[in-house]
C-alpha cells in the first residue's frame, strides 16, 4: 500500500537546515493498521502529512497504492488523495456551522457526488454508525467522543483505501477512547489500512505494527 | 471623585492604540462635521430667529403665478394696505440697480439700491444710526429726493463722517439728499443692497391698468397680534379678487393665487429641498460611519478576548470592563465632536460653494447652540453604541480561556453583530445611491428633452440695453437691424433672427387673446406668450414651419397683422379645425396715458413646434404667438453658426461694442450652455450627492472587507480541514465570495423598505424617470455588487492560499 525510500523533510533554519523527517523508509502492506509513537516534535505529524499527501515539499520516494508520488503535480494529487486518503484530527475539526450530516455530506460534495447519491450514503452511514438521532445536530452539542465518532464517519464516507488518524483518542475520556478504537478495528476488518499516531502505549500495542519516530528517524533501523 | 484615575489608563491605552484611536476620531469628526455643517444651514433657514423684533409675526404677502412669485402690484397693494384685515402694517418695496455719478466719470458706478415704503423700517424695527430713516412726507409724489445709505456704503465712499447728512448724492441723474445711515449688519431684501429710497407711489401708478402688473413690487407686512396667516390669506385674496383690473387674473383656476409667507420665506428659496435631501445623506454616511465604527470596536474587542479573560481571571470585576470600555468611547468621540467642530467652517464654506449657502440672509448662518448641541447629542449616541459593540462582543468570556485551542468558534455572536452591521451599512448605502442614481438619471432625461428648436451650433446674445440715457428708439431700432444684419454677414454664421423673447431667454411677455371662433362676450381670455420675430427667426432656431409659412422681411417690418402660432395653441384652441387661416383677437394694454386700445386681429398663418420656454422640466405651459416684428428692442439675438458657437461669442461682443458702443449686451454665450446652466443647481446637488453616495460606498465596502477578512482569518483551520476533505482552491474561494455576497444580497433584501422611502422622497425632484427605474435600481445592484465583490476578492483569495498543514498545526 505504502512505501517510502530515503524520505527527507526539512524547513530551512538561520544558518542550516532545521530537520524533521530523515531517511524515513517504510512498507505497509495493504489492510494493515499501523501505529506511530514518539515523543511530541518527533515528526509523527509531519510523517501523517507526507502519507496523507498534503506536505509536497519533501525529497524521496514514495508510492501509494502503486502510484508514484513524486512526479505528480499539484491537481493529480489531490485526485489521488481524494480517491484513496481519509483524515482523522485529534481535534475532531467538524465545521461548527454545519449539522452532523452536512458534515458528513461536504467530502461527498467535494467530489462531486450527485445529490441523490449522497443523500443514500449519508442516510446509510448514520445507521451504520448508530447515529441517526444526532444528525440534525450542531456539533457543539455533542461531546467530544460522539465528535470524534462523527469525524470519522466523515473521513471513511468517501471509503477511503487509507486511513490516517493523527491522535484520534488524544482528547478523550478512556470510554469514548475506547468506542473510537473499536470502531477503527472494524473499519481495519472491513479491508481499510489503518496509520494510527498515538500517546497511548495500550492503544497502540492493538495495532498490527509499531513505528517508533525520534528526531525525525525511525528507531530501530 | 477618581475620574483622572480612571481616565489616566484609558488615555494611555488609546495612547498605545493611536492607529485604532486616529480612525475613530477622524472618521467619525468628519462624518459629525458634515451632519453639523447641513444642520447649521438648515437650522439657520428654518429655525434661527430673525434679527427683527415680533420677527414671528412678519409675513411676505405676494401673488403666485403660475407658480412665480410676482409680488404686488401697485394697485394691489394699496388694496390690501386699505382693505384687508389682520393686517399691522404692510411695505412695499423693490430692489434695483441705479448708476451713482461721482465727482468724474470713473467714479461712477452701478449700484444695488432698494426703493421701501417709509413704513418698511418701522415694521423691520430698525432705526438711524446717523440722521433720521424715511418719514411718510419723503414719498409723497413730488417730495425732495432722499436716500439712506447702508453701513457699509457710508465708511467706504465717506469713510463715516458725519457731515455725510445734508450731503447729495447722484442717482440715475438725479440729486438725492442723505438725510440718514442704517446700522452696521442691517440687510433688507438682500445683503448687497448699499442705499434705499423712498417709493413712491403715485396716482398714475394706481391706475386700473396698473392691477395685472407684477414682479417688480414685493411686500412683507406684520400680522396682528393672534392673526391666524391662512384667514388672512384669505381676506388678501378676498382684496384682490374685488380690485378693478385683476379679476381676470382669477379666471383660470389654479394660476393665480395670493399667498401670504413667513417673512424667511424669502431667503429660503429652493435651498430647503436641495439641503433637507443633503441632510439625510449625510445622515446616512453618519450611520455607516457609525456601524464601521462599532464593528471596529468590535474586532478589537475581540482580538483583546484573552487578555482580558485573563484580567477576569485574576479578579477584575465586570464594572472594570464596562468602565474602559465606555470611557474609551466616550474621550474618542468627545475627540471627534472637537474635531468636527474645527471642521465646520470648512464645511460652510464647502456648502457655499456649492451654493447651498444663502449669503443673503439676514439672520447669519453659522455654528449655533442647536448645532452643537446636535453634534454632541450625536457623538454621545456614537460612543453609546461604540460601548455597547466592545461590551457586547466581550459576553461569555468566561469560556474564553477555554476555547483558546478552537479560534472557529471564539467570537461568534460577535461575529454576528457585525456581519449585521454590515447588512445595515449595504442596505443603507443602497438606499442612498438609489437616491442618488435616480436624480443623476432624471438631470440625463432633463438635458435629453427637446427643447422644440435645435439647441446646438446655436449662440443667444441678449440684447441687453441698446443704448445709454440719451438714444431714442428710433435709434435703436436700426442698432438691433444693424446688429442681425451684420451677424448674418460675420463668416461661420449660417442664419440670424431676433425675436422679443426666445426659448431660455431673460424676457417673458403674456398677452391675453380671444381664441378663434370665441363668443365675443369677452369673459374669459386666456393668456399666452406674445413673442414677436423677425423673419429669420425660426430658421436661426432651426425650428421648421409645420404647416403654412414663415414670415417675410415686408411682413417683419410693416409688422403685419399676421401670427404663427405652436402646437400647443393648435391643440388647445383649434382641435378640430385647421388653424391655418383663422383669425382670432390679441388684446392690447392700455397705452401710458390710460386710453384702452382695441383688440388686434391677427391670421394664422403658420404652425411650428412647442419650445420649452424657461426650463427643461416645464410641461404644461402658455401657448406661444409670434408675431413679426422686424426690430424689437428687447430680447435676444440668435445665431446658427457652422462650427462651435463658442467661437461666435467674442465676434458677437465685438460687434455690439461697435454697434452700440454706449450699450451693455445681455448675455452671449452658447445655446447649449445656457440651457445647461438652468441645471446648474441640479448637478451641484448631484455632485456633492455623488460625492457622499461613493463615501458611503467606500465605508460600506470597507466593512465589508474588514469583516470578511476578520472571518477568514478566524475560519483558516476550517478552510484547513476543508481542504484535507478534498476541497480544492476554487471550491474554497468560491466559499467565501457567496458569504461575501450573501450579506451583500441580505442587504439589498434589508435594503427595500429604505430604498422605497429613498425613492418617495426623491420622487418630487424626478422628472421622465419613473421612482422605481429599473435601470437605477439594476445599476444600484450591480454597482454595489461589483464592489463588494472586489472587496471580498482579496479575503477569499487569502482563503484559498491558507495551507492546511499550517492552518491545522496552529490548533
Ligand atoms: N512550518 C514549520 N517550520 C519549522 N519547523 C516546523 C514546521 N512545522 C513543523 N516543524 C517542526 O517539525 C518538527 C516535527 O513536528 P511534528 O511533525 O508536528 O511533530 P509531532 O507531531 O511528532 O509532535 C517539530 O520540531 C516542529 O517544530
Ligand atoms: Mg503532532
Amino acid at each position: 500500500m505504502i512505501t517510502l525510500e530515503n524520505v527527507e523533510k526539512s524547513f530551512p533554519l538561520a544558518g542550516g537546515r532545521s530537520w524533521v523527517l530523515r531517511n524515513v523508509n517504510l512498507a505497509i502492506a495493504d489492510g494493515e493498521f499501523v501505529s506511530i509513537m514518539g515523543p511530541s516534535g518527533a515528526g509523527k505529524s509531519s510523517l501523517l502529512n507526507v502519507l496523507g499527501l498534503m506536505d509536497h515539499d519533501w525529497q524521496g520516494g514514495y508510492s501509494l497504492d502503486g502510484t508514484a508520488v513524486a512526479p505528480l503535480n499539484a491537481k493529480q494529487r489531490q485526485a489521488l488523495q481524494r480517491d484513496k486518503i481519509g483524515f482523522i484530527f485529534q481535534h475532531y475539526h467538524l465545521i461548527d456551522d454545519l449539522k452532523v450530516w452536512e458534515n458528513l455530506d461536504l467530502p461527498l460534495q467535494y467530489r462531486d457526488v450527485p445529490a441523490k447519491e449522497r443523500a443514500a450514503q449519508v442516510a446509510d452511514l448514520l445507521d451504520r454508525f448508530n447515529i441517526v438521532g444526532k444528525k440534525d445536530l450542531f456539533p457543539n452539542q455533542l461531546s467530544g467522543g460522539q465528535q470524534q465518532l462523527v469525524a470519522v464517519a466523515r473521513a471513511v464516507i468517501t471509503k477511503p483505501r487509507l486511513l490516517l488518524a493523527d491522535e484520534p483518542t488524544g482528547a478523550l475520556h478512556s470510554t469514548q477512547a475506547r468506542i473510537i478504537m473499536d470502531l477503527l478495528h472494524e473499519l481495519h476488518r472491513g479491508g481499510m489500512t489503518i496509520v494510527q499516531v498515538t500517546h497511548n502505549e495500550d492503544y497502540a500495542a492493538e495495532a498490527q505494527r509499531i513505528v517508533r519516530l525520534r528526531d525525525g528517524w525511525i528507531e530501530g533501523t | 471623585m477618581n475620574l483622572f484615575a480612571d481616565l489616566a489608563p484609558i488615555l494611555r491605552r488609546l495612547w498605545r492604540e493611536r492607529a485604532y484611536a486616529a480612525t475613530v476620531v477622524l472618521l467619525l469628526g468628519i462624518a459629525l462635521a458634515a451632519n453639523g455643517g447641513v444642520f447649521a444651514v438648515l437650522y439657520g433657514l428654518l429655525y434661527k430667529p430673525l434679527p427683527f423684533p415680533h420677527e414671528d409675526r412678519l409675513v411676505t404677502v405676494s401673488a403666485r403665478f403660475m407658480g412665480i412669485d410676482g409680488g404686488v402690484s401697485l394697485p394691489l397693494l394699496d388694496a390690501i394696505a386699505r382693505d384687508a384685515k389682520g393686517l399691522d402694517g404692510i411695505a412695499g418695496f423693490q430692489a434695483t440697480h441705479v448708476e451713482v455719478g461721482g465727482a468724474t466719470n470713473a467714479q461712477a458706478a452701478s449700484i444695488e439700491i432698494a426703493r421701501v415704503q417709509p413704513q418698511l423700517f418701522t415694521l423691520l424695527g430698525a432705526h438711524a444710526a446717523a440722521g433720521r430713516l424715511f418719514e411718510a412726507e419723503d414719498a409723497r409724489e413730488g417730495a425732495a429726493r432722499s436716500i439712506v445709505l447702508g453701513w457699509d456704503a457710508w465708511q467706504q465712499r465717506y469713510g463715516g463722517a458725519a457731515d455725510t447728512i445734508g450731503r447729495t448724492i447722484d442717482l440715475d441723474g438725479e440729486a438725492c439728499r442723505i438725510v440718514g445711515v442704517l446700522p452696521r449688519g442691517f440687510a433688507f431684501p438682500e445683503r448687497g443692497i448699499q442705499a434705499w429710497t423712498p417709493l413712491v407711489i403715485g396716482a398714475s401708478d394706481l391706475a386700473e391698468s396698473k392691477a395685472g402688473s407684477f414682479g417688480d413690487t414685493y411686500a412683507i407686512a406684520r400680522l396682528t397680534v393672534g392673526a391666524d396667516r391662512a384667514a388672512v390669506r384669505h381676506d388678501v385674496e378676498a382684496v384682490a379678487r374685488a380690485l378693478p383690473g385683476l379679476q381676470r387674473a382669477f379666471d383660470e383656476p389654479g394660476r393665480f393665487a395670493m399667498e401670504v409667507g413667513a417673512l424667511r420665506d424669502v431667503w429660503i428659496g429652493e435651498h430647503v429641498p436641495a439641503l433637507r435631501l443633503m441632510l439625510l445623506a449625510v445622515g446616512l454616511v453618519l450611520l455607516v460611519t457609525a456601524a464601521n465604527l462599532c464593528n471596529l470596536a468590535i474586532a478589537r474587542a475581540t482580538a483583546r478576548r484573552h487578555a482580558i479573560a485573563v484580567q477576569q481571571a485574576l479578579g477584575a470585576g465586570r464594572s472594570r470592563q464596562v468602565t474602559q470600555a465606555a470611557g474609551e468611547a466616550f474621550v474618542l468621540c468627545t475627540l471627534a465632536a472637537g474635531l468636527a467642530l474645527a471642521l465646520l467652517p470648512g464645511v460652510l464654506m464647502l456648502l457655499a460653494r456649492f451654493e447651498l449657502l444663502p449669503v443673503d440672509a439676514p439672520q447669519a448662518i453659522g455654528i449655533d447652540v442647536p448645532t452643537v448641541a446636535l453634534l454632541l447629542g450625536l457623538a454621545f449616541s456614537a460612543a453609546l453604541a461604540i460601548t455597547f459593540a466592545s461590551l457586547g462582543s466581550q459576553r461569555g468570556l468566561q469560556s474564553a480561556l477555554g476555547q483558546s485551542g478552537r479560534r472557529q468558534t471564539a467570537g461568534r455572536g460577535a461575529q454576528r453583530v457585525r456581519q449585521g452591521l454590515i447588512v445595515g451599512q449595504i442596505a443603507l448605502t443602497a438606499a442612498l445611491l438609489v437616491g442618488i442614481g435616480l436624480l443623476l438619471r432624471s438631470s440625463q432625461h432633463l438635458l435629453a428633452e427637446d427643447v422644440g428648436f435645435d439647441r446646438d451650433n446655436l449662440v443667444h446674445a441678449g440684447l441687453g440695453s441698446l443704448g445709454g440715457r440719451g438714444v431714442d428708439d428710433a435709434t435703436r431700432i436700426a442698432r438691433v437691424a444693424a446688429l442681425v444684419d451684420a451677424a448674418r454677414a460675420m463668416p461661420g454664421v449660417v442664419a440670424a433672427g431676433v425675436g422679443s423673447q426666445v426659448p431660455f431667454g431673460d424676457n417673458v411677455n403674456l398677452s391675453s387673446f380671444q381664441p378663434p371662433g370665441a363668443a365675443i362676450d369677452g369673459s374669459r381670455s386666456p393668456n399666452a406668450y406674445d413673442a414677436r420675430v423677425d423673419a429669420g427667426y425660426f430658421a436661426a432656431l432651426g425650428m421648421p414651419i409645420l404647416r403654412g409659412r414663415a414670415f417675410g422681411d415686408d411682413e417683419a417690418r410693416g409688422q403685419s397683422p399676421v401670427a404663427i402660432v405652436d402646437e400647443g395653441f393648435v391643440r388647445r384652441y383649434s382641435p378640430d379645425r385647421d388653424a391655418l387661416g383663422r383669425t382670432f383677437l390679441l388684446e392690447r394694454p392700455p397705452l401710458a396715458d390710460g386710453t384702452a386700445q382695441a383688440p388686434l386681429e391677427l391670421t394664422i398663418v403658420g404652425v411650428v413646434a412647442t419650445t420649452k420656454r424657461r426650463g427643461l422640466d416645464e410641461s404644461d405651459d402658455y401657448a406661444t404667438i409670434y408675431r413679426p416684428q422686424a426690430a424689437p428692442l428687447s430680447g435676444a439675438l440668435l445665431v446658427r453658426s457652422s462650427a462651435s458657437p463658442d467661437t461666435l461669442v467674442a465676434p458677437l461682443r465685438d460687434l455690439f461694442t461697435r454697434i452700440a458702443p454706449d450699450g451693455s449686451p445681455g448675455q452671449i454665450i452658447a445655446m447649449h450652455h445656457r440651457i445647461a446652466a438652468t441645471l446648474a443647481e441640479r448637478d451641484r446637488l448631484n455632485a456633492l450627492l455623488q460625492g457622499l453616495g461613493v463615501i458611503a460606498l467606500a465605508l460600506a465596502v470597507l466593512g465589508l472587507y474588514a469583516v470578511l477578512a476578520y472571518a477568514v482569518r478566524m475560519r483558516e483551520a476550517e478552510f484547513g480541514v476543508r481542504m484535507a476533505l478534498g476541497a480544492d482552491a476554487r471550491r474554497i474561494l468560491r466559499g467565501v465570495l457567496a458569504q461575501g455576497l450573501a450579506l451583500v444580497g441580505l442587504g439589498l433584501l434589508v435594503g427595500v423598505p429604505l430604498v422605497v422611502v429613498a425613492t418617495r422622497l426623491v420622487a418630487a425632484r424626478l422628472h421622465g424617470v419613473p421612482a422605481y427605474d429599473a435601470v437605477t435600481l439594476a445599476g444600484v445592484a450591480a454597482v454595489l455588487g461589483t464592489v463588494a465583490m472586489a472587496a471580498c476578492w482579496l479575503p477569499a483569495r487569502r482563503a484559498a492560499r491558507v495551507d492546511p498543514i499550517a492552518a491545522l498545526r496552529n490548533e
